[in-house]
């Protein structure tokens, strides 16, 4: 095909095949993630996540602290869910056959964005949760705890690479589409 | 670009149809149209090599370059 506009279709049954399920997988995992984080919180009570996160026990506990704690403990995930979503538009694109487009280095840009979110919300917000759910203990006993874990930091560190990764495909999608137009 | 395709000079001169050349050379009509109106980013060699078989001539019948006008 030689329209500037048009894509480089190829076919690669397998890993359409393959494509197909994790595109399946992506969506699902973006609907499982926030909702075991949210029934954690919401039925099985936040002690469960702060001692998960080896965060102070709220001595007495409001329900705004209870509500902005939940929404608090979503934000991580729910960055994580809005990176598989790109990651499923991503593979959708895959088993479509198209393998080098723009579209393909945006969603792989945008996956990388929010898996880059998701780790720095992973950073930061274990703190702001152990401040809000310990702001009604009595003085003395309020906390501001850090926890650096692996999982935040390596998140980090995969999405700086998918980032450079997806650069590297919108360069091969430049060079694809030039490649459609020589016949 | 400052080369001109004057391939459709060549096929009317010929008599050729468009639809007989793109079957001898192996590419699609519509890739064909794009050549011949130089809306392509460039032509392999070999694509070249079967447009000068079936039309009996020699690249430089089809190709032909014109420097741009500089303001």
């Amino acid at each position: 095909m030689a329209q500037p506009t048009a894509r480089l279709m190829l076919s690669e049954p397998g890993l359409q095949r393959l494509s197909a399920w994790l595109a399946w997988t992506s969506l699902g995992l973006a609907t499982v993630i926030p909702a075991s984080v949210a029934a954690l919180w919401f039925l099985g009570g936040p002690a469960a996540i702060m001692a998960r996160a080896n965060l102070p026990m709220p001595v007495a506990l409001d329900s705004w602290q209870w509500l902005l704690g939940g929404a608090l403990a979503l934000v991580p995930s729910a960055l994580l869910a809005a990176a598989l979503l790109a990651a499923a538009r991503c593979f959708r694109l895959f088993r479509g056959g198209v393998f080098f487009s723009a579209d393909i280095a945006r969603a792989l840009r945008s996956f990388a964005a929010r898996v880059v979110m998701s780790g720095l919300a992973g950073l930061l917000v274990p703190p702001l949760l152990s401040v809000v759910m310990t702001w009604s203990n009595p003085p003395g006993s309020r906390a501001l705890a850090f926890h650096v874990g692996s999982t935040p930091v390596l998140a980090l560190f995969f999405g700086g690479v998918l980032w450079a990764i997806a650069a590297v495909m919108a360069r091969a999608a430049d060079l694809a589409d030039e490649h459609a137009q020589i016949v | 670009m400052g080369i001109e395709v004057n391939l459709d000079v060549i096929l009317a001169r010929r008599k050729v149809r468009s639809k007989d050349l793109a079957a001898f050379v192996g590419i699609t009509e519509a890739n064909l149209s794009l050549l011949k109106r130089g809306k392509v980013k460039g032509i392999r060699f070999e694509t070249l090599a079967r447009i000068c078989e079936y039309l009996d001539c020699q690249p430089g019948d089809i190709l032909r370059y014109t420097p741009e006008e500089t303001e």
